[in-house]
């Protein structure tokens, strides 16, 4: 197996100066639920890491909390944490239950919400819920800090923008309009353990006139790198919904996704699925 | 749309190796001077829970607790071969090695028993440790009998070696007895299919079993349930592929297993049509669990959307290809 030098640190100023000084050759681990096995498997993304930096003991980066209309998640939340959480069940429930079906219980409880980021799988459950939100990540480094929105950290599959000498701390989001419905809704090929083959990410407000007022769309494992299905919203926001308008809504979905994955050899599955999924969460708000 | 339906699935199996292949098992059995038990068997526990149902048969033969009985199996040190744990054929094979030293070991206690007592003839049952001769009215007990075993030197082992090894059929006409028994089983599934994602939901599971007889009717429903979520498996998700003669399907994150969260409400129904050769008329369980739910599934399938899958497993993509009348049709598979 890989060998490289551990670090134990104990506080963040402790990161940044490690982060700081190695650069590219070393790697940040929380949960670890994603870099043992990349460590088991020999991958060639750490090839030139030479250093394994342990945040898990780094303090008060766990928090869920709310202020000003806006929700923060310290990076090092875990997917048992959030989907329990009943701030996170009342003001956005789809991050409780996208949380809720990452993996299995011991993956929940190892598993951080920063590390689902990090890591930029495709297929990754929260993602999704937080490009609805239009999150934004909070990093950091020695020489300072720094904003990103979640829409463009992502460059391609398992590659993020963030630099070698940055940590993710905190995703933060502004809470949805007052009102607003959730659903999230994974396909996988077993009920746990599982990795997601389409989900699908929605928060609707409807007027009291029937009207749509805001709307999110935001499909998941169907793209090189997640972004809200913007054409689909585009339909449905500011009119009623109608049966026709969701099945047009429902072909934007399906047109982005091959516009922006191009055909591939799961697209004859894919493309019913995330049509259907799609059409079966905007009915639920008819 | 979920689209509920109900299957059937039978089957059945034969026990032990069969075509006069070799198949037997030996035992040994001694006991100690305090009238407990050690029990030396090849068969390999693997979870099926042979340790028990071994240990239980020397107990009901020798008329002793199953908790006066230690057992050492598959230890190829100290040990007699009693082939594998494969073929359904433990309880059956090294089931009746186990008994025949039992027995072995019972008449010689009984005979010392007869000498220490003087009574040369007459009845005799072994009931709770002790071996009572009703016609005198006189009585010991097994560690009493064993005590003295070895106090003058005499054997205090009990051996047994059972054949399973059955004729060959004919070789010109392939007709013949090719097997010494044969397990029957039925299965009921329903499910619930999506039809617009292809997943399959399997609901409850009615698992029918004629296993000649439950040595252990906990374990063996054990074996059932055991064997019910392996079918499932097989019939839902278990998949290698390969590219080039090159398996390319290496860990359980793509070969992938029922979780917990999958496995459906399981009814075990336990038949015990006796089997006369078998141990207390015991035949098997282990194979025959798993075989008939991964036809009943696709036939439930069939049921719910009036489509045969021909190919295992029934995946996403297979079953939504046959769900919807425009798909693909056929099994492609997906990278």
């Amino acid at each position: 197996m890989h060998k490289f030098k551990f670090y134990n640190p104990k506080s963040l100023e402790e990161v940044l100066v490690l982060l700081d000084h190695h650069g590219d050759r070393a790697k940040l681990i929380a949960g670890g639920t994603d870099i043992l096995i990349q460590l088991r498997n020999n991958d060639e993304s750490l090839a030139n890491v030479q250093f394994i930096i342990n945040i898990d003991a780094v303090p008060s980066m766990r928090y869920i909390t709310e202020q000003d209309g806006y929700i923060s998640i310290g990076s090092l939340a875990t997917h048992a944490q959030i989907a329990s959480s009943s701030l996170i069940k009342e003001k956005v429930n789809f991050l409780s239950e996208a949380a809720g079906l990452v993996g299995s219980p011991q993956i929940r409880h190892r598993g951080t919400i920063g590390g689902n980021i990090v890591n930029a799988s495709p297929a990754a459950d929260t993602v999704p819920v937080l490009v609805a939100l239009d999150a934004v990540l909070m990093l950091q480094s020695l020489s300072g800090s720094r904003e990103v929105s979640i829409n463009e950290v992502f460059l391609k599959p398992y590659k993020t923008s963030i630099k070698s000498n940055e940590i993710l701390t905190e995703i933060r989001f502004k809470c949805l309009p007052e009102g607003s419905r959730t659903h999230f809704i994974k396909v996988g090929r077993r009920k746990a353990l599982a990795i997601a083959r389409v989900n699908l990410a929605t928060a609707i407000k409807i007027d009291d006139q029937g009207i749509v007022e805001d709307v999110r769309i935001a499909p998941g494992s169907i793209m090189p790198t997640p972004c809200r299905a913007r054409e689909a919203e585009k339909i449905l926001l500011g009119s009623v919904l109608t049966k026709e308008s969701i099945l047009l809504a429902c072909q934007k979905v399906s047109e982005e996704m091959i516009a922006k994955s191009g055909m591939r050899a799961s697209t004859f599955y894919k493309k019913p699925v995330v049509e259907a999924i799609t059409s079966r969460i905007l009915s639920k708000y008819l | 749309m979920k689209k509920r339906g109900v299957g059937i699935g039978s089957m059945y199996y034969a026990i032990g190796y069969g075509f006069n292949r070799p198949d037997h098992a030996a035992a040994t059995i001694e006991i100690a001077d305090d009238g407990t038990i050690t029990l030396l068997t090849g068969c390999c526990d693997i979870g099926q829970g042979s340790d028990t149902i071994l240990a239980q048969i020397a107990a009901e033969e020798l008329g002793i607790d199953y908790e006066d009985v230690h057992i050492i199996s598959a230890d190829t040190a100290v040990t007699p071969d009693s082939g594998a744990s494969t073929a359904s054929r433990q309880t059956f094979v090294s089931g009746n090695a186990v008994r025949m030293a039992a027995i072995d070991l019972k008449e010689k206690l009984i005979l010392h028993a007869r000498e220490i007592l003087g009574l040369n003839q007459g009845e005799v049952f072994i009931k709770d440790k002790i071996i009572h001769f009703p016609e005198s009215s006189k009585n010991i007990s097994i560690a009493a009998v064993a005590k003295s075993l070895h106090d003058k030197g005499k054997p205090f082992l009990g051996y047994g070696w059972y054949n399973n090894t059955t004729p060959d059929v004919d070789p010109e006409t392939n007709q013949g007895d090719a097997y010494a028994s044969y397990c029957f089983a039925t299965q009921v599934v329903e499910v619930e299919v999506d039809t617009d994602t292809g997943q399959v939901e399997v609901l409850k599971v009615i698992a029918v079993h004629d296993v000649g007889k439950a040595i252990n009717p906990v374990t063996c429903e054990g074996q059932i349930e055991g064997g019910v979520v392996q079918g499932l498996g097989y019939g839902l998700f278990e998949e290698v592929e390969t590219k080039d003669g090159v398996v390319r399907t290496r860990n359980f994150d793509e070969f992938l297993m029922p979780t917990a969260a999958d496995v459906p409400d399981i009814t075990s129904i336990i038949v015990e049509d006796e089997e006369p050769k078998g141990p207390y008329g015991a035949k098997g369980v282990g194979e025959p669990s798993l075989i008939p739910t991964a036809p009943a599934i696709v036939n439930a399938i069939y049921d719910a959307i009036g489509v045969r899958i021909f190919q295992l497993p029934a995946n996403l993509e297979r079953v939504l290809a046959a769900a919807q009348p425009m798909g693909k049709k056929g099994g492609e598979g997906d990278a």
